[in-house]
């Protein structure tokens, strides 16, 4: 199964300005522990990806494609798109930067009907402390306690 | 088991009378199954054009891109949003049926003026679907929504008694009936208040003609029970002028506001209720019941009107708590030259305003919907939990309260109340809070500086104790308080403006804001600019799908359908004394021959006793 991250910096001006900075890391799971996944890294392109960024990030970050292009006028927008190979449940790991505020966010995903499912999705106005979501994701996705201290 | 060609059920496989006295866990439990048959289908009833969006011509200055749809095909497209001569106008481009131009906002200077006010809101926790098509195809509400529920619709009926030229939504129309049980109506309010971070809190019952159900006040009670706060009954008014004993009903039952559709002061622009709307007034100034003035404003029409609305409304402010004025949403396939002549926008209603009150109402005195968004944010400091948010895109619509003096002056908030000023001073409270200081001491300090934004010696004179207002400011800000709020309402009169979109304007950034959802008989949580604009993908398709046959509805309600039919009497109606009293100083109405007057309601489509 192939999966797509995206790590992207985009100045927008509509309707209000905002600066967002997300780099992606995406970790394979696999008896307790993470595995960070090797990908193929490509442009981004709205006809092909605009629906699996809101997926991404439409949650997460409050943020579609569709903002990014209403922001596109006076703005800017780049972004890289990693395909990568993945079996089994996943993590997602965003580094992001919002308006000069750091945040570390994850999202879980489980195999399920041949399609990977976002199972756990931290959502940026909606911040638990670190150790609660880490504990959270670290019960759903089956891995020990200090998995995550590295990510 | 009925099946169209494209695979979607057009009806459900049972009729709706066998799940209709079901436990309301039960009924959700079959109607969310459909969820999955009922949303649009790529291919079929949309495709996706996401090419270079249009380019810009000469004398045009680029204001945003934007996504929309072809009017003709719901094909999602590429758009731009662009300045010319002072207006704002979108442009898209349809492969399949060209070029759509259209006036997006009529002032370039107030777009930017409303657009310094956007903030958005917290998203959507528990979203009801997941996300698995393009945004306005994947409703909802979905994990790329923004804005939690702020007026929660729900259609409880779609028959109605009147036969306007231009539904085509009534029942004897759309060949059934839609009309949900009390139970179905009760998980349908249950899964707008399991809604995070902010469940639903206010709801508007609405049709059809709401009032048309014998069990009216039932819904009200149920809504109540359910935990809204604020209940609006939606109406043209036509049973609340005739039967006081409802408004007395509906009131006890808990209905906080009448919304009543109130299009103009003369028979020529108002047809729909011009003869009855003063009845009904009366009915609901006895029942102590409020009311909402809802015109929906249209150029070459009642645009001339927008003036003595606002006077009709303070005229009979003891009763009207609000005029919320609605500029066209044009549906169908109309021509662009027709479209021309009937497109308002907000602005071009800001401004014929501030020319018909000769100023006093001018347009700097209104204020996008998000401008209140800081006052939230100081609650939610406060408090440690998500508050009630307004969050809607910048262009859905306007707001300002207005006051008067005993001379007839008009008084918006705005001339005694820096409304800037306060805004600004409970964003910056929030934040201090936010980043930790003593939220006791942040509140004194905005309660000790608050004065300084209330010019009290230029209110009206019945608000020039700087006290009493500042005691309305501090108990809705402070104690949150509902009834301080509603006190205000019954000081001043509300005006709002919200101009829903249609296929010519639309703009998915606007809808990813939208805050006035319907509630569908499935379950989902619809913007009211996806359910109303592509009602074949929404909300036709559910009501259909859980809908009664005509013949087997008249066979269990023993009614006849084609029989409801509203037949005015002109003559009666005029000779009443709440009719010649209604219109008094604002319209002389008199001067109107009678037989204008029939033929007023007959164009409209409503038969006069003779």
């Amino acid at each position: 199964m192939i999966v797509k991250a995206f790590s992207f910096s985009a100045s927008l001006s509509e309707p209000y300005p905002r600066r967002v900075a997300v780099e992606t890391a995406v970790y394979a799971v696999s008896e307790g522990a993470l595995r960070r996944l090797e990908c193929r890294g490509r442009g981004f392109s709205f006809e092909l990806d605009a629906l699996d960024f809101d997926a991404e990030f439409g949650d997460v970050l409050q943020l579609t494609s569709a903002d990014v292009i209403r922001g596109l006028a006076g703005g800017s927008f780049e972004c890289r798109v990693s395909e990568c190979d993945a079996e089994g449940a996943l993590l997602k790991v965003y580094n992001a930067t919002v308006n000069g505020r750091s945040y570390k966010l994850l999202a879980a995903y489980k195999p399920a009907e041949g399609k990977l499912l976002k199972v756990y999705a931290d959502i940026v106005t909606n911040l638990a402390p670190w150790g609660e979501r880490a504990r959270a994701v670290s019960n759903l996705l089956g891995l020990a306690p200090s998995a995550l201290e590295s990510v | 088991m009925e099946q169209v060609s494209s695979g979607v059920l057009e009806r459900a496989p049972f009729k709706y009378s066998e799940i209709a006295n079901l436990p309301p866990e039960e009924i959700g439990r079959i109607v969310k199954k459909y969820v999955p048959h009922l949303m649009p289908k790529a291919g079929v009833d949309y495709r996706v054009y996401l090419g270079k969006p249009p380019e810009l011509r000469e004398g045009e200055r680029l204001v945003a891109y934007t996504l929309s749809t072809c009017p003709h095909c719901y094909a999602l497209v590429a758009a731009v949003l662009y300045e010319k001569g002072g207006k704002v106008y979108e442009r898209k481009v349809c492969p399949e049926h060209g070029e759509f131009e259209e006036l997006y906002f009529g002032d370039y200077a107030t777009y930017e003026r409303f657009r310094r006010y956007q903030k958005d809101g917290k998203g959507i926790w528990t979203p009801n679907v997941q996300l698995s098509a393009p945004c306005p195809y994947n409703c909802g509400l979905c994990p790329r929504h923004k804005s939690h529920t702020a007026l929660l619709n729900i259609a409880v009926t779609n028959r109605c008694e009147l036969r306007c030229w231009y539904c085509f939504f009534y029942a004897v129309k759309a060949g059934y009936v839609y009309e949900p049980s009390l139970n179905h109506i009760r998980f349908m309010l249950r899964e707008a208040r399991r809604m995070l971070p902010y469940p639903a809190i206010a709801v508007q019952i609405t049709g059809g003609e709401p009032l048309l159900r014998d069990d009216i006040v039932d819904i009200v009670r149920i809504a109540r029970e359910e935990g809204y706060h604020h209940i609006q009954v939606n109406t043209e008014g036509v049973r609340l002028a005739f039967d006081p004993d409802i408004a007395v009903k509906l009131r006890e039952a808990g209905t906080n506001v009448v919304y009543m559709s109130f299009d103009g002061v003369t028979p020529y622009t108002n047809p729909k209720n011009h003869w009855e709307v003063p009845y009904a007034l009366d009915n609901l100034r006895r029942a102590k019941l409020g009311a909402v003035l809802v015109p929906t404003v249209i150029k070459g029409y009642n645009l001339h009107e927008v003036g003595a609305i606002i006077r009709f409304g303070v005229k009979h402010a003891d009763i009207v708590r609000g005029v919320n004025m609605q500029p066209v949403s044009i549906v169908g396939r109309v021509p662009k030259k027709e479209r021309d002549k009937l497109r308002v926008t907000i602005p071009d209603v800001l401004l014929e305003i501030e020319k018909q009150t000769d100023g006093q109402i001018r347009r700097e005195d209104w204020y996008p919907v998000p401008t209140v968004v800081p006052v939230s944010r100081f609650v939610e400091a406060l408090r440690g939990k998500p508050q009630f948010e307004l969050t809607t895109h910048f262009a859905c619509g306007a707001a300002t309260y207005l006051f008067w003096d005993d001379d007839g002056e008009l008084i918006p908030i705005t001339r005694f109340v820096d409304v800037d000023g306060v805004m600004q001073l409970l964003d910056k409270a929030a934040e201090e809070i936010a980043s930790g200081r003593n939220k006791y001491i942040v509140t004194l300090g905005v309660l000790s500086k608050l004065r300084r934004y209330v010019d009290t010696s230029k209110a009206p004179k019945r608000f020039r104790s700087k006290r009493k207002f500042l005691r309305y400011i501090f108990n809705i800000l402070v104690k949150h308080d509902y009834s301080s709020l509603g006190e205000f309402h019954y000081q001043t009169l509300f005006l709002g403006m919200m101009h829903f979109q249609d296929p010519y304007n639309y703009d998915v950034s606007r809808v990813q804001r939208c805050d006035v959802h319907y509630v569908m008989p499935d379950g989902r949580i619809v913007p009211f600019c996806t359910f109303n604009v592509f009602p074949e993908l929404y909300r036709d398709r559910a009501q259909k799908f859980f809908s009664y046959e005509i013949e087997e509805w008249e066979k269990l309600t023993g009614k006849r359908l084609a029989e409801e039919v509203y037949v005015r009497n002109v003559k009666k109606l005029m000779e009443g004394e709440p009719y010649r009293k209604a219109y008094e100083g604002v319209a002389d109405v008199f001067s109107i021959p009678y037989e204008e007057h029939v033929l007023a309601s007959k164009k409209f489509g409503i038969p006069v006793v003779e």
